[in-house]
Parts: C-alpha cells; structure tokens; sequence
C-alpha cells in the first residue's frame, strides 16, 4: 500500500468506526486477535464494532486487486458459526457502501426479484428495450449480492464487473454462461453512459432467459438447502 | 516425453466452489481446449514423474492461485496423464494483465496469451526435473 492509499485506508477507517459509534457500536479499530471474542486462527481484522452479543468484524482493503476471496470466505464462514455476527469485506473501490445492505434482507426476496423479471418481460413486450435492460441489469447486480450474502462470499460490496467474476470463480456462474453475462454487462454500461446502443428484442429477451435461469437455479438451491 | 502446452482462454474457477455442476462444466471446458491440441494418436502419459506448470494472466481481482490448480489436473486426467497421481511436481505463476510483462523469452503460445489481452490459463505438462534444478 503506497503513502496515498494508506492515508485514504485510514480515513476510511476513521469514518467507519465514527459511523458505528454513532449508531451505538462499540469500536475497536486495528485490535489484536484476543480482542476478537472468538479465535479465527491468530486473524486481526481492521476494525471490530460490537453491540449487545452481535457484531462485525470489517476487513478494509485497498483494492480490490489482490484479494484471496477463497481465505476471507472461510473467515466470513467461521464468523457466521457466532450468532448475531457478521464479515465486512471492504475496498477503497467499493460502490456507494452506504447504501449496500449488510444483510440478505436489505435486498428484496427472491420472490420480489422473480416479480421484478415480470415486469422487465413486460418492458420488453413493449418495445422499451433500453428500460429493459437496465432494470434487468439492476435485478441480475441485486441477485448476485444477495447470493453471495447468503453463501457467505465476501464479494458483495465490489464493483460489478469483479462482483461478477468472483462469482463465477467462486462457480456461482456457469463458465458456459459468463461470456454472456459480460457482454450483457457491456450493453447495459453503453445505456447508463447515454452512449447508442443498437438491440434487438430477441437479445433483450435472451438476456432475460439467462438471468430467469440463474435465479431459478439459485432459489431452487436455496430451498434444497432450507429443507 | 514431449512438453505439452495449451492455452485455456477464460478465467479460471476455483476448487473452492460449493457448485459442483459449474466446477464440473469448468472441468469439461479445460478438457474440450486441452482435446484441441494434444494429438488425437497420442495416449495418456502412463510411466513417468510429471511438471505441471500454471501461468494465470488475470486482471485486478484474480481467482485464488492456489485454488486454481487442482481442477484443471482433474481436467487432464485420462486424456494427457492416466492419473494425477503422475504429476509431481507442480508450478503456479500469476501475472496482471495491467502491469507489465517481460514476453521476451516464454513460450509462444504464452506471449499470444498476453496478446490477447484477456485473463487467461497457460498450461504446461512435461517431464519432472532432479529436484536440484528447483532449488
């Protein structure tokens, strides 16, 4: 870490931490492995902010370039054993952190999303290609943090392109599918920059299928896992 | 025995992955580009100590390196060596595509996956070396 970032890693800790006390957590900023009330191997994360029995323990990296998703993920599983605590993976990259929910619940439900998918079917039946697409693309960015909430990825506060690949390293996206999902990612960036974009409704509505398919898949495997 | 190279032109996923279906279809992917370039005549590998090298050119947020390896072996097994058992030695490198790097003297095939311009796995099988030469 250079000079500048290191100087915006510590306002940004000095920022988190005063939001946490102000909402009535407890703070720790850069505290020892004993100070974490459980062992997680000698780990000593950034910032812990406690309340009551729960609490989070925030990991704040400077990029998001050179972060081991596979060991934080295993630290987000151990932590997830706790009752009532949670893992933060945060970046000097990371998109709008303050309206990112921290939770599963922060997101609307599966079933809202599949709703959502019925109304963007609707937009594409009438021509509204562009609102198509982005609304689509707003519910496929929605799916994809909720998921990898709830299965304990620490990539949910990245920004959507590396939000996308660690999913699909992580296999949450098929390798035969991903391809598709960047080039949906690059039409959907041409129409939020005001930039022309020519599309057909048979490949608005292919971009459709593939996210209809991938919730399924995940909601089908969520139901397998509740059960 | 004659090195084996290929270039496997997508990012790679990690073993970690709780989806065996999607690992699985990853496994298939590397299989079908390895099929590409090992001659269709030629059987698996069957007697001797074997290298497997890895080379990953990735962007800026890269999959785990070390968690890229052992699926890509599963993938060969059966078609460049008859069991993984063979592979003893093995070698994983990761370079950033936003950073420079010095072509000058790698393979072909790996100076074209630089080129490319997008993350991708080079990948070498040849013989094990004296354990000196590592060292």
């Amino acid at each position: 870490m250079n000079t500048s970032q290191k100087n915006l890693h510590d306002r940004k800790l000095e920022s988190l931490a005063s939001a946490y006390r102000n909402e009535g957590y407890v703070v720790l900023t850069s505290p020892t492995a004993g100070a974490i009330p459980f062992d997680l191997d000698g780990y000593s994360p950034d910032l812990v902010a406690m309340k009551d029995d729960a609490g989070l323990i925030i990991e704040v990296k400077a990029s998001a370039s050179g972060i081991s998703v596979d060991r934080l993920q295993w630290l987000a599983q151990e932590i997830s054993t706790h009752a009532g605590w949670r893992f933060l993976l945060l970046t000097l990259e990371d998109v709008d952190t303050l309206n990112i929910p921290l939770t599963p619940d922060g997101f609307p439900t599966w079933s809202q999303l599949l709703t959502k998918l019925k109304q963007v079917e609707r937009l594409i039946g009438d021509d509204a290609l562009e609102p198509a697409v982005l609304y689509l693309w707003s519910v496929f960015e929605g799916a994809m943090r909720k998921r990898a909430i709830e299965q304990l990825i620490p990539v949910d506060r990245l920004p959507s392109l590396a939000l996308l690949n660690h999913m699909y390293s992580q296999g949450e996206i098929s390798v035969t599918k991903i391809d598709f999902f960047r080039d949906f990612m690059g039409k959907r960036n041409r129409i939020a920059h005001g930039a022309n974009m020519t599309m057909t409704q048979h490949q608005a509505q292919a971009f459709l299928d593939s996210v209809s398919d991938l919730l399924s898949e995940w909601t089908s495997i969520e139901a397998r896992q509740v059960s | 025995m004659e090195p084996f190279e290929f270039l496997i032109p997508k990012r790679p996923v990690s073993l970690q992955t709780k989806n065996r279906k999607n690992l699985q279809a990853w496994k298939s992917y590397v299989r079908a580009e390895a099929a590409k370039a090992w001659p269709q005549d030629r059987r698996p590998i069957s007697s001797t100590a074997l290298r497997c090298s890895i080379v990953y050119i990735c962007d800026n947020s890269p999959a785990d390196i070390d968690n890229i390896i052992k699926p890509i072996q599963d993938a060969l097994v059966g078609l460049v060596f008859e069991d993984d058992f063979l592979v003893s030695d093995v070698d994983s490198h990761r370079r950033f595509l936003s950073e420079p790097i010095d072509v000058t003297f790698l393979p072909s095939l790996l100076q074209g996956g630089v080129a490319y311009g997008n993350e991708c796995v080079y990948v070498k099988i040849c013989n094990a070396q004296h354990l000196e030469n590592y060292l």
